[in-house]
């Protein structure tokens, strides 16, 4: 039984000429199995990079300390082969930018079988059966057809689609999606949300999702962790961070967002805002 | 009603291809001064090909673009004809719509000189000429051009920025500050009007609302329109008094910003609110519309 992904006290520090710069400083979470782990922040706070520094892909410039428990392995004193077996395999992640994360000359099929092959002792024609299926999974639907196809000819919404399918196709107990809809038109983003939610739920996935807007926060999330300047400011229950903010900082992110509880509705308090100075 | 600044009339824009795409089908619309537009729309709705029709970036295949009675031509290797300097754009992305080698005071003052070229000296307090050129040349409906901001310092300030900044480079600013700093370069021209491209969609959710009201609120105070394109219905309700919702190049909705987020008509833009998720910790899915949905291309009666 797995118990998801723990971070403990997480620290990253840059290195660079003239000293070391921390980037986190001390991050905890803890994402259980079927549910969705939310981490909000604005640009520079540490959230896209507690989502690398866990998979082990920071910079090389990067120093971290803490413990990544995936359930009893700490991936921060993995490295190698045994990192390599690790990742893809039992935690994936899903990226931003479906036509940066997936190669533009292979076919989908073959990015899916690759990655299959790599992690399970499976045939040729075993992996193919399974790429078709993790597609199917996300609502590919082409089936088979679908496998020797390139990545420019799907849509935005299909290639990000492909993207989590192939994050899926090890069956691992944890993902990592760092802004996974951020790209998408609105309309195309909710298909890809409740594909998330049904995924969860039907696979008893652990997932960190990792988004600077609130709305799809507020939408997907279980639970919301809140970063800035690298430390996570708050932490609790979807409804409680979005309607009783324990935090100053939480409070005033919503105070600047349309629609939010205590945020902008109308144009006056829009007025209001920029008369108070509001925060950049 | 006062007479409209810049009008789309009867726009198309085809893009070469087999078959060519029709980015833009017969779009028109006006832009009258001390008025916002939002545009709205999705990737590929032809919104941004709507811009650089409007500022003479790109010449249309059919239709015209008007600009305070007289027609908008292409631009063409010489640069921009003085009197089209009255459009002015702000851009998406504000780290490369200013110039990063360049101080941002003087990148200022290219506008404060475009508006000089255009106008002649800006204030009535000049003499007599230059107060009957000013009345003469500046449009009709902009009656304030004393309380305009003539300095850098002034643009700075009007902005919400610290006149010491005018010597520092772009990239010592974040992004909201670098779109603060581009909306006073784009208003120092004394534009007629003001299009901003996507101006907010690279900046941070906390600061989005507060750049497009900076940058809205400016406008309308020179008296100059506004059209603000955004996929972000939710921000660009809040400043728009008109809004267009465009779907595969044509407008397919048009009308008070208030009405239309209130009460849709056109089955496109009930879908695009339905599928704006709201930040209220409900954790409440935006709803999904099955892929391959298909709407009606005919504008909605309002």
């Amino acid at each position: 039984m797995s118990t998801g992904l723990r971070i403990e006290h997480l620290e990253v520090d840059i290195r660079h000429e003239e000293g070391t710069t921390p980037i986190l400083r001390g991050v905890d979470l803890a994402v259980a199995p079927g549910t969705v782990q939310g981490l909000a922040g604005e640009s520079g706070s540490g959230k896209t990079m507690t989502g690398l520094a866990a998979m082990g892909l920071h910079p090389s410039t990067a120093v971290r300390r803490g413990h990544v428990w995936l359930d009893d392995i700490d991936l921060l004193a993995c490295a190698g082969s045994r990192l390599d077996a690790i990742r893809g395999r039992r935690i994936a992640m899903v990226f931003q930018d479906p036509s940066t994360s997936l190669h533009p000359q292979l076919t989908v099929g073959a990015q899916l079988t690759d990655h299959v092959r790599h992690h399970l002792s499976l045939t040729r024609s075993q992996a193919r059966e399974r790429a078709a299926d993790g597609l199917a999974r996300v609502g590919i639907t082409q089936g088979v057809s679908a496998l020797s196809r390139y990545p420019h000819e799907f849509s935005g919404g299909q290639r990000q689609r492909i993207a989590i399918a192939i994050a899926l196709a090890c069956d691992p107990q944890v993902v990592i999606m760092d802004e996974p809809t951020t790209a998408l038109d609105v309309t195309v983003q909710a298909g890809v949300l409740a594909l998330v939610r049904d995924l969860v739920d039907s696979l008893d996935l652990a997932v960190l999702f990792i988004t600077h807007d609130l709305g799809v926060m507020s939408a997907i999330a279980d639970r919301v962790a809140v970063m800035r300047y690298g430390e996570v400011v708050e932490d609790g229950e979807c409804a409680q961070v979005f309607t009783a903010p324990r935090h100053e900082y939480t409070r005033s992110l919503l105070a600047s967002l349309p629609g939010a509880t205590g945020g902008l509705r109308t144009r006056d308090d829009l007025v209001r805002l920029a008369e108070e100075g509001g925060e950049e | 009603m006062s007479e409209p600044v810049l009008c789309a009339e009867d726009v198309v824009v085809d893009y070469p291809g087999h078959p060519p795409v029709r980015a833009v089908d017969h779009v028109s619309f006006e832009i009258h001064p001390g008025e916002v537009v939002g545009l709205v729309g999705e990737s590929g709705c032809g919104k941004s090909t709507m811009a650089r029709v409007l500022t003479g970036l790109l010449k249309p295949d059919g239709g015209r673009i008007v600009y305070r009675g007289r027609p908008v031509l292409p631009l063409g290797l010489g640069g921009r004809a003085k009197d089209s300097t009255g459009i002015q754009m702000v851009f998406q992305d504000p780290g490369s719509s200013l110039n990063p080698r360049r101080r941002i005071g003087p990148q200022i003052q290219d506008g404060l000189d475009a508006a000089r070229r255009r106008l002649g000296p800006l204030s009535a307090s000049d003499g007599p000429l230059a107060a009957e050129r000013v009345a003469d040349l500046a449009h009709p409906s902009r009656p304030d051009t004393g309380s305009r901001p003539t300095t850098v310092t002034q643009w700075l300030e009007r902005v919400g920025m610290d006149p010491k900044d005018a010597t520092r480079f772009p990239r010592s600013f974040s992004g909201g500050q670098r779109q603060r700093i581009a909306t006073a370069r784009a208003l120092a021209a004394a534009p007629d009007v003001l299009i901003g491209d996507e101006p907010i969609s690279s900046l941070d959710a906390s600061t989005q609302a507060l750049v497009a009201y900076v940058m809205s609120s400016l406008t309308v105070a020179q008296g100059a329109g506004m059209l603000f394109i955004s996929h972000d219905l939710s921000v660009v309700r809040l400043i728009a008094d008109t809004l267009l919702v465009m779907y595969q190049g044509r407008v397919v909705e048009r009308g008070p910003a208030d009405e239309i987020w209130a009460d849709p008509r056109h089955p496109y833009t009930q879908a695009l609110l339905r599928a704006i998720p709201t930040p209220d910790g409900a954790r409440r899915l935006p709803a999904v519309t099955p892929p391959g949905t298909t709407y009606p291309r005919e504008e909605a009666q309002r």
